[in-house]
């Protein structure tokens, strides 16, 4: 019935976990179609494909610069819609750098921007993001040149200082420095300047880096010029062309031959002038570098001009011309050609100085003509560049929304999954409890059973093989009535087969069951005493049927004995006359039979014999063996049938079945 | 020398043949006039005889030991009952203090017995524990049951209803009577609680053994106290406290 019931419980539970199941089915359905929209199936293929977009822009950023950028907003349209946030910082500063060298700072400045915005948020998401780490430290450089270029010199210092901050390398340090330096001169702050250029001279001398100290020596040159402080400019020109002559900075060394010259002329120190151009002409010439050679050349022509030598200025600039027309240097060929005019001009050579000023003319319109068409050309770049970058900017909004709707669905999902996840929690400690209660109500029905087993085996035990006391006092007694009559080897005698008796039945009395074979000798010794005793009472005969291995069968110790101790002490013991007793064990089909015939006063006559004194007290013997059969037939399942009957005229028949297969396999 | 007439009611030939031959042997002034092996035979070997002791089998076929005092209209013989079991006879014989041997026989046992008959032959005292033990056999109530205390000048028979409590002192016990009559008996409480357990006696502590009958009110105590009809307080162990209230409800 418990069972039953837990069982219906069961079931019922059952149907209940299914229903959440089915939701679920539901629910997970719908996240499925999201993804496919959002996918991520193909990452690898895409990032690929940027990659590849990337690296082809900037190798043909050089001669198509309108495909490279193009491509670069491609790779960036795919990164937007695949969240490639390392890739698309990488392409911003692609596009950045892309922009400054068009000369578009604005917009180089804002791609910058927005790399250095993803690497930040890299960077605070994973604690310790070194790629990110580093590739910000070279972003701060372009982003704050690109911002000084805008005159935008607050954001220009704000990412200087970033550099200055971050810097790990002395190279990072000065470099800092210098560009803050070059912020400060432009504001003409000139203290802020001298401050980071001494700085940065500091560091230099004491890493000895000639190159550096160099440029450093060289700004410093420009400051002092800037100051009006000539005296101390020429000696930081000096310092810094020394130092650049030494490791051949040619760059260095011509910018220090042009503001030398410059100066020069300011200040109409022709002498010094000439020399200096000269030297710088010998030295581009050594260094095979015939733009400089141009400039210094005119340089030169015009201190010769100051002091009046305009054939050798005219020679110089003839010279110019010739090397300009060769290399394709349209800006030094006009200046040169400009020169001239104005050389003639002094000269009084007027027909010329007319022709080399139209010639110049001419120059100069083509040159502007060449620069309008860069100019246009750059316009509709720029032009270009803003509509790609307002598609991006559209992209990003529209990424964002994007972003919105998908955390919408996300937290709606979060919300359906913690109902799920709460429904299955319900569902499986109800499961859970309902096993318990299974698992517990199990236990505590087999430890009942175990329990009742060991109680009934208990109750066996005390109800198993009692020789019935009254046997026993009776054997003593007649032990007795030997001695009382000195028959000592009477006494001897009965008492060795007693002793014999009591150390099988208390040798059995230990085992559930014996096999029939020690039965069998207790029976006989034991009617062999009770008949000893009852002697003028009844004759006994005990056939064992020789064809039973007696060894085979098991049956439960004392089962036969109190039996025929019944039929002699309430069956024979009555009779008047002489009774007969007859044992026999008989091997029946499937059963061995045994059979206890008595024809003794029936258990009718002998209940009524009984006085009214007699009743109180009580028999134990047969009741003891009603519930050993019980219990035994309850526990071990073994098969014995105990039928007993009246026989005509009088007398008693007990027959006990014995069914050999139960018995024998509940022994073993 | 044999001055004790006797007879000997046994079913079982061993057992009649091995206590007339020990009475031969070590009791020489009983004189065994004949042996019975049922009760009747044994009624008319009494009647026949008329012995002073009677050796009677409590088990036998066809009536007991009791079944043959019955029929007697008077008992002016002393009986020494002889039993193989110790079952509920005893606890009667014991009540009425009457004497009995238990088979296998004891000699010393069986001597013993003779020697108190032969004394009690010689002074002439009435035989009135064996009416006590019939009455006792008889009576259904077992609170009209009667006791036999033996006394330094005799027997004193009480009903058991009488009885109000018993207490122990040393190897004496002392039983406090309705009408506040005591005795002094020369037996142990435990003695006593063997015997009266049955008839709604119960021992309330250590040194006390009260009637349930005579219980008036239970007073509340670690153990607490009870007051018997004759107002007095006996105390309760706390070990018995619950056996006791168990009683009650």
């Amino acid at each position: 019935m418990k069972l039953r019931l837990t069982y219906i419980l069961g079931l019922l539970l059952f149907c209940n976990s299914l229903l959440p199941a089915q939701d679920k089915k539901e629910e997970s359905v719908y996240p499925q179609k999201m993804k496919s929209s959002f996918s991520k199936v193909s990452r690898s293929d895409r990032t690929k494909e940027v990659n590849q977009k990337l690296s082809e822009a900037e190798k043909i950023f050089g001669k198509q610069p309108n495909e490279a950028l193009d491509l670069v907003h491609d790779a960036l349209l795919i990164c937007i819609k695949e969240n490639y946030s390392t890739l698309e910082a990488e392409a911003y500063t692609l596009l950045g750098r892309f922009n400054y060298n068009l000369g578009e700072y604005k917009l180089s400045y804002k791609n910058y921007n927005k790399a250095i915005t993803i690497y930040d948020v890299q960077k605070l998401v994973s604690n310790y993001n070194y790629s990110a780490t580093q590739k910000l430290l070279t972003l701060y450089y372009p982003t704050g040149l690109s911002a000084e270029k805008t005159g935008d010199y607050e954001n220009s210092l704000k990412y200087y200082d970033l550099l200055l901050n971050n810097a790990k390398s002395d190279d990072e340090v000065v470099k800092a420095h210098l560009a803050i330096s070059n912020v400060y001169l432009l504001q003409k702050d000139f203290k802020g300047a001298q401050h980071h250029l001494e700085i940065a001279l500091k560091i230099e001398k004491k890493r000895d880096n000639k190159k550096g100290l160099a440029l450093v020596n060289l700004r410093l040159a420009e400051l002092e010029k800037e100051k009006n402080n000539t005296e101390k400019a020429l000696q930081y020109y000096q310092s810094s062309q020394n130092t650049a002559i030494e490791i051949n900075d040619d760059q260095v060394v011509n910018t220090v031959f042009n503001d030398l010259s410059n100066i020069y002329l300011e200040e109409n120190n022709i002498q010094e002038g000439i020399e200096l151009n000269q030297q710088a002409i010998e030295y581009n010439q050594k260094i095979n570098n015939p733009q400089e050679v141009s400039k210094r050349n005119i340089d030169l022509a015009n201190f010769y001009m100051k002091q009046n030598k305009n054939e050798e200025a005219i020679q110089h600039l003839e010279n110019t011309v010739e090397i300009a027309d060769k290399t394709g240097d349209l800006q030094n060929k006009s200046k040169a050609i400009q020169t001239l005019s104005e050389v003639y001009n002094r000269s009084g050579q007027e027909e010329e100085a007319m022709e080399k000023y139209r010639e110049y003319l001419a120059l100069e319109d083509s040159i502007f003509k060449l620069k309008e068409q860069q100019l246009a050309e750059q316009n509709k770049k720029g032009e270009m560049l803003e509509n790609a970058q307002n598609k991006l900017s559209l992209l990003e909004k529209d990424k964002q929304l994007n972003e919105k709707t998908i955390e919408l669905l996300r937290q709606e999902k979060i919300i359906q999954e913690e109902f799920i996840n709460k429904q299955k929690v319900i569902t499986y400690s109800l499961i859970f409890g309902i096993i318990v209660l299974l698992v517990t109500s199990y236990l505590v029905y087999r430890s009942n059973k175990e329990k009742n087993k060991a109680n009934q085996l208990l109750i066996l035990k005390s109800l198993r093989a009692q020789m019935n006391p009254h046997f026993i006092f009776n054997a003593l007694n007649s032990v007795n009535s030997f001695i009382s009559k000195n028959d000592e080897r009477a006494a001897n005698r009965y008492l060795a087969d007693f002793s014999k008796l009591m150390r099988d039945v208390m040798e059995n009395s230990q085992e559930d069951f014996i096999p029939l074979s020690k039965e069998i000798d207790i029976l006989s010794v034991y009617l062999k005493l009770e008949h000893h005793r009852f002697k003028d009472k009844f004759d006994y005969t005990f056939d064992v049927d020789d064809s039973i291995n007696t060894e085979e069968y098991f049956i439960p110790p004392m089962l036969i004995q109190p039996y025929i101790e019944n039929a002699v002490w309430h069956g024979l013991r009555y009779k008047e006359e002489i009774g007969q007793l007859n044992v026999s064990i008989q091997k029946m089909n499937d059963h061995i039979e045994v059979t206890i015939r008595d024809n003794g006063i029936g258990r009718k006559r002998s209940q009524e014999l009984k006085t009214e004194n007699q009743k109180i007290m009580k028999s134990t013997g047969l009741k003891n063996i009603d519930s050993r059969l019980k219990i035994i037939s309850d526990i071990y399942k073994a098969k014995l049938d105990v039928t007993i009957e009246d026989v005509q005229p009088s007398g008693t028949l007990v027959m006990i079945k014995i069914y050999q297969d139960n018995i024998k396999k509940t022994e073993v | 020398m044999k001055n004790l007439k006797a007879i000997i009611v046994e079913d079982e030939e061993a057992s009649r043949v091995t206590l007339n031959n020990y009475l031969a042997r070590y009791c020489k002034n009983v004189d065994v006039l004949d042996m019975a092996d049922s009760v009747k035979s044994g009624l008319n070997a009494i009647q026949k005889h008329q012995p002073d002791v009677v050796f009677l089998d409590i088990e036998m076929p066809f009536g007991n030991a009791f079944d043959l005092l019955e029929s007697l209209n008077d008992i002016n013989f002393e009986i020494i009952f002889v039993t193989a079991y110790r079952d509920y006879a005893i606890k009667a014989l014991n009540l009425s203090a009457a004497y009995y041997i238990l088979k296998p026989i004891d000699i010393d046992e069986l001597i013993n017995a003779v020697n108190k008959i032969t004394e009690r032959k010689k002074e002439g005292e009435d035989v009135f524990h064996t009416r006590i033990l019939m009455d006792n056999i008889k009576s259904n109530s077992l609170q009209h049951k009667k006791i036999v205390l033996p006394q330094m000048d005799g027997f004193e028979v009480i009903k058991v209803n009488e009885i109000i409590r018993a207490e122990a002192d040393d190897n004496y016990t002392k039983f406090y009577l309705q009408g506040g009559k005591t005795y002094l008996v020369s037996k142990t409480l435990k003695h006593f609680d063997e015997l009266l357990c049955e008839f709604d006696f119960i021992r309330v502590h250590k040194s006390h053994l009260v009637n349930l009958h005579h219980i008036a009110k239970y007073i509340k105590g670690k153990g607490g106290q009870v007051q018997m009809s004759d107002d007095s307080l006996v105390d309760v162990s706390p070990t018995r406290k619950k056996e006791l209230i168990d009683k009650f409800s």
